[in-house]
Parts: C-alpha cells; structure tokens; sequence
C-alpha cells in the first residue's frame, strides 16, 4: 500500500494497451528521427530549398529510385570523371583532351546530361565528341566556357547543335527542340526515325577538347547522366529530394504540435478548472469568455493575421493555442464541477480545510491525469492544422513543411504528370507524426478514464 | 438544561428562476449538552437544509436570509470566515454526511485523511492518535492503511465517523448516518452514536426519515414539513401519543414485521416557491377543516409537546 501503487498501476494499464504501446514505439522513433534531423540537417540547408539553383544537377520529377525493383526502368544517375587530360601548353596556346567510355544499357535515355569542366586559365572554346555505340558522332561546341559551371541540355548552344544534327537525321526543319528530343539525338538509333526510335544499349564515349591561350591547365571535370531516378523518395520538378524535405519538416511538426498543445491543453484546463471551482459570478464571467473564444472560425481568423504578421513557429503556435483551449476548458469545468459535488468536497468545506488546500489534494491530482491524456491527444490535431495552413501558403517561412510541398505539388500539378512520390510521402508523414499520439493518447484516456471502459 | 446550540427564526432560501424556494422557514430549533436531538420529515421538507444552515455551509443558490444560530450563546453566523473556519469547523461542530461513505477522497488512504483534518487544525495527529480514533468506533487500525474502495459501506461510514470525532467535537450533525445501509450495520452505528454520547457527552443532531430510529435513539424530537417544524417534543411522548397529523401519518407508514400493507400519506408536498397562508399539510391532511385553508397554526404547546396543527 505504499505510494508508488498508483503511478505503477496507470503503467500496467498503459502498457495492456496493444495500440498503446504501438504508439509508444512509434513516438519514440519519430522523436529520434526528429533528433537526428535537428543534427544532421542544419538549418542552413533548409533555406537551400527555395533556391531552385541548388538542385539543377538533381533529376527532376523523377520516382524513388527503388521503382527498379518492380519491373521498371529508371536508371540512376551515373557521374563519370573526365581525367587523364592529354595535350600541352605553348606559347602559341594550349589544347588539351580527354575521353571517358560510358556503359549504358537502359531500354530509356536518361533525365539530362550535365558537363562540368574544370580548369584554370582562359578557354576559348570547349568541343565535345559523343560517340555511339554503332560509332556515329555528334559534334556540340561551346565558346568561351567557365570553369565550375554546369552545361545542360537546356543550355542554348548545345540546344541549338542537337537540333541541327536532328535535322540533318529527319531531313525535316525542327522549330524548337526539347530536352527529351536533344537527349533522343544522343542515345537513339539514327536515321528519319530518331526522335521516335529506340536507345542504343552498349559503350559510348565522350571526348572533351578544351581549346584556349597560354597557361591553361584542365583539372578533374565531370559528365553526369542524370539518372530517372533518385533517392527513396524521388524529387519534384525542381531537382528538390522529396525525402530530404520529408526529414526536415519533421521536427517542426513536432515542435508545433507540442508547442502548441502544450499551451492550450494546460492553460484551457486552467481556466475550465477554475471557473467550475470559483462557481458563481466568476464561473459567468469566465465560461462567457471561453464561449466568445469557442465562437472565433479557428481558420479564418488564422489567415487574417497572417496578412498583418509574419508567422514563425512560435507565434503559430501561440495562435493556435489561444483559439484552442476552449474545448479543454469546457471539459475541465464539467469535471471540476463534478468534483465539486463530491461528498468529500462538502466533507473539506465542513472540516474547515482552506479551498486552495481542496483544489491542490482533491481538484488538481484528478484534472493531471485529464491533461495529460488531452495533450497526447491534441498534439496530433495541431500538427494536421499545421500543415493545413502550411498547404494553403499560410505558415512561418524559412522552414520546410509537408503543408508546403504538397501545396508545391498541387502548383506544379503533380497528380496530372502522375508525380505520385511528390504527394504521397508528404503525406504519409502527416499521418504518421499524427497517429503516435492519437494511439498514446487513447491509451492513456483510457487508463486515467477507466470507468468509461467496460470491463 | 443550557442550549448548546439553538437555531432562532431561522431561514434558508434557494434563488430559482421562479422566485425563492422557501426550504427552512422560522425554523426554532434547540440541542442540549449531552442531548441527542432528532430531526425527522419526508424528502425535500428540509432538514438536511436547517441542519447545513446551523453549520454555516449554505452555498449558492442558497443563502441564510434571517434569523441565528448561537452556539455556545454566541451567533456563528457572524463570525468572520477565517476564524469560523479555523476555531468552529470540525473543531467545535463536525457533520456525518448523507452518503458519508463518499465522504473520503478515493485518492488517499483513510488514515492519511483522518491524520490530515487533526494537522490542519493543529492537532498533532500522527499514527496513534488515528489508531485511537478508529479503536472507538471499533475498527481495527489497519483500515487506516487502506483506501475507501476498499472498505464495506459500513466501515467507511464508522471511519467518517471516526474522522469527525477526531477534534474532539462538542456538537455532531448526524445527516442520515444510516441511510444505504443494512439493518445490522445499522444497529451498529445507532449503538456507536449512543455510546459516543454517553463516553464522550457530545451532542447530536439526528437527521432521519426512519421514525424508528429515531425512537429509539433520541431524546427530544422534531418533525419537520415543507420547511417549518410541526411537532416537536420529548419522544417519548411523540412516538406513543403522535399529535399532528403529518406525524401519525409517518408513524403510519412505517413497516412493521407484522403489517401486510403499508399506508402512505396521499398527495404531495406543496411547492416551497409559494409562501401559503394557510397549513402547508391541510391539502393531504384527513382531518382538513375550513380554517386549516386561511389561516396558519402557530406551535402549541399541547400535553408535553409542542404542535403546529388547528386540532389542539
């Protein structure tokens, strides 16, 4: 009969519990994910993901890489060095050479191709030599080249080569040329049918000669085929990875959710608890309040003020917190006034033992259990209400939000390209940051309410 | 015989919306040292009321609106609150509740909250004196190490009681001690309180609708309707020769091993929302008479006791 009993108790009774203890298990691997994030992912990193320069030598709008194992496919990208470079430096100028073999042997071309040279001096002119598998070249030349930077197909000079050697397969003018179409040019079986024919699989090479004046030297450069997949979660139209926006929108679910719940669930059953305590004018006075809150359209009233502040994740959660504590005062004043016609309640008033004593020994241990419960609960509706808002272009900026990506992928019309990865892992997690603590939650209502469950 | 405590003209009104229900009117009311006082009437006539109202526990809607109540010959209705709360409550006068089984907080031990009310009020408490307590209403002592649920009905109404008689009380509000338990246990706690006066000379306001409890225990007694007193006097004398109407009703349907039925008083009580000038028991009276209808019977006194009816 010793004091501990009941602690002990309420943890045999949680842990009876299956979804309980799923729960339990679930919220611990979220909080650890969400620690390793905190860590791994610095915030520096989440301002890289509205600069869409960041991600252009990521595929974009590609699946997860792992759709090769169900019958399709999406090679990865495969980035080759160009070293070796062979030529010299005279006074007259220099010119220098390197040739990488490429493997390819996908039944589809891939996303892009990007050149990075490297080197140091002045370049006059950068050609490269793709050679076919059945030995056919294709000549793509580009003056005056910087070092360090990334020439992709979209990149006007390579554009324009590609369209001309299309020409000059089909016979036939080409006003404008596409990304899909120029990398038809480089891996499809020539002749009139090129844009619509298929890859060729085998060795192909590419032959990069740097062309400029006295003193240039070439350093380690790069040609990347950017694969039609990427990562576990693929990446949407701008290159961005799905699952590094998945990882870092994490812990601000958590913290808001928390955060916000914290502050509602505590200060509601305050308030609740207090009016049914007082009784009388206070009660009036304070349920009218709770009643004026209760009225406000949580949503509408939460767009409106975004217009006039900035929203950052602690004001967002204030927000929230202030138009959702009524509920829980609601219900912390029907248990407290249930409390308060309990005879033992009557029996303290008559054996002369101060009302605050009452409300610490009698009122307090039965509203703790309540609170507890309710913010396990609540935690998982402000994180949905979160990302809501998120969703609608309404939430503090600077971080990620699975509200923001879907809204991204709803802008860039993810679900008519069939860009399924962009949506659904977004959205999983908004489920499964929410579900641990609905699971505990219940569990927990559960134990601190047993009277309501049948036995 | 001085009045302990002595409730004067006493009134007690619940605010509804359709006006005040008038639930102790003029209440005159009277306990000796030593005396045990019973007070009887069916559901609603307000004894659980008049006795709330003597302890000063009346909260809203209620309100005293006239009258005193002098304990030891002085008015505790104008006694500051700190100082009725520290030097009156539980100290001077303690309550067992309707229903006092639910008067411990499932949440503590028995014991821990018998030791509680003795620290509070400066006592020094501790594990004998509980033990002591709980010996006097012959418990053992390690009901004080277990908690409410897991006492029968009966022990936790011995160890409220227990717990009100733990600052040593002069007065006991006794609010139907009994009521939800079986006739064994009852007869236990009727002995318990008998012998508490006789050990301890506290006095007790009875509060009950079983008239042979009543007989049985106290000394002098009230009967009460729609909150005004109607008879009151020695027990004797009620229970033997009952004068009022109201009571040989009560008296009338009360059980008896040999009765195969059971009479009741036909009708209810009038609505206290509306002051009548007239006998508030004339509607269900058998011996009605024009007079009961315009005009109220003051008490009289009528061979021993006191009657509030037109008869006498």
């Amino acid at each position: 009969m010793d004091t501990g009993k009941t602690e002990r108790s309420y943890a045999r009774e949680f842990l009876k519990s299956r979804s309980g203890v799923v729960g339990l298990v679930l919220l611990v691997l979220l909080l650890a994910t969400s620690l390793y994030v905190a860590i791994a992912i610095p915030q520096s990193e989440a301002y890289k993901w509205d600069n869409p320069s960041v991600w252009t030598n990521n595929p974009a709008a590609v699946p997860p890489s792992w759709v090769n194992y169900f019958g399709v496919d999406a090679p990865q990208t495969a980035s080759f060095t160009l070293q070796g470079w062979s030529g010299s430096s005279s006074s007259s100028g220099a010119a220098y050479s390197s040739s990488v073999a490429i493997d390819w042997n996908h039944a589809v071309t891939p996303s892009n191709i990007v050149l990075t040279p490297n080197f140091s001096g002045t370049a006059y002119e950068l050609e490269v030599l793709w050679t076919k598998p059945d030995g056919n070249t294709v000549q793509v030349s580009l003056s005056s080249p910087v070092s360090g930077t990334s020439y992709t197909l979209s990149y006007t000079p390579i554009n324009q080569a590609l369209g001309q050697y299309i020409q000059t397969q089909t016979k036939s003018y080409l006003s404008e040329v596409s990304p899909a179409q120029e990398l038809a040019a480089l891996f499809n079986r020539d002749g009139p049918g090129i844009l619509n024919g298929s890859v060729q699989q085998g060795s192909y090479s590419a032959t990069v000669q740097i062309v400029g004046a006295t003193g240039l030297s070439v350093s380690t450069s790069s040609v990347s085929l950017v694969g039609d997949s990427y990562g576990t979660m693929g990446t949407d139209s701008f290159g961005r990875p799905i699952e590094l926006g998945v990882l870092a929108g994490l812990p601000w679910a958590l913290e808001l959710g928390i955060i916000a719940s914290l502050i509602s669930v505590i200060g509601g059953i305050i308030w609740g608890g207090l009016a049914g305590f007082y009784g009388g004018w206070r009660d009036k006075v304070m349920s009218w309040g709770t009643l004026v809150i209760l009225a406000v359209p949580g949503l509408a009233f939460i767009i409106a003020i975004s217009y006039s502040i900035q929203l950052t994740l602690l004001n967002e959660a204030l927000i929230i917190a202030a138009l959702s504590w009524p509920g829980f005062a609601i219900i912390s004043r029907t248990v407290t006034l249930s409390i308060r016609a309990q005879a033992y309640v009557e029996a303290d008033r008559a054996m002369g033992i101060s009302s605050t004593r009452t409300f610490f020994t009698h009122f307090l241990p039965r509203l703790t259990p309540v609170t507890i419960a309710f913010t396990a609960l609540s935690i998982s509706g402000v994180i949905i209400l979160g990302e809501t808002l998120s969703f609608l272009g309404i939430g503090p900026g600077n971080v990620i939000t699975w509200g923001g990506i879907l809204n991204a992928a709803i802008t860039f019309d993810a679900s008519l390209h069939g860009w399924w990865w962009w949506t659904l892992f977004p959205g999983i997690m908004i489920v499964v940051a929410s579900m641990p603590f609905v699971l505990v939650g219940f569990a927990l209502d559960r134990v601190v309410a047993p009277r309501v469950t049948a036995k | 015989m001085t009045a302990l405590l002595e409730a004067k003209g006493l009134k007690v009104y619940y605010s509804s919306p359709r006006g005040d229900i008038r639930a102790v009117e003029d209440v005159n009311l009277e306990v000796g040292e030593h005396e045990i006082v019973g007070l009887a009437g069916e559901s609603g006539s307000g004894k659980s009321t008049l006795a709330l109202g003597m302890m000063r526990l009346i909260t809203t809607p209620g309100r005293v609106t006239g009258g005193e109540v002098n304990f030891e010959g002085r008015n505790i209705l104008t006694i500051p609150n700190e100082e009725f709360r520290k030097d009156y409550r539980w100290s001077k006068m303690a309550m067992v509740f309707q229903g006092s089984m639910n008067g411990f907080t499932p949440v503590f031990t028995v014991g821990d909250q018998i030791d509680e009310v003795m620290k509070i009020h400066g006592r020094e408490g501790g594990k004998t004196a509980v033990r002591k307590l709980l010996e006097m209403v012959d418990l053992d002592e390690s009901i004080g190490r277990r908690y409410p649920h897991e006492l029968s009905g009966g022990q936790k109404q011995r160890a409220f009681i227990a717990m009100a008689l733990a600052l040593e009380p002069k007065m006991l509000f006794a609010d139907e001690p009994t009521t939800a338990l079986d006739v064994i246990t009852q007869v236990n706690i009727v002995n318990l309180l008998k012998r508490l006066r006789r050990e301890m000379g506290i006095s007790i306001l009875l509060i009950t609708h079983d008239l042979a409890l009543l007989s049985e225990l106290v000394d002098t007694a009230y009967i009460m309707y729609s909150g005004r007193i109607v008879e009151q006097g020695p027990s004797k004398i009620m229970f033997t020769n009952p004068k009022h109407p109201y009571t040989q009703g009560l008296l009338a349907a009360t059980p008896t091993l040999r009765s195969t039925t059971i009479q009741g008083i036909p009708g209810f009580m009038p609505d206290l929302a509306n002051p009548l000038n007239m006998c508030s028991f004339s509607p269900r009276c058998p011996y009605v008479m024009d007079r009961c209808k315009t005009e109220r019977p003051e008490l009289k006194r009528t061979d021993g006791e006191d009657v509030a009816c037109w008869l006498y």
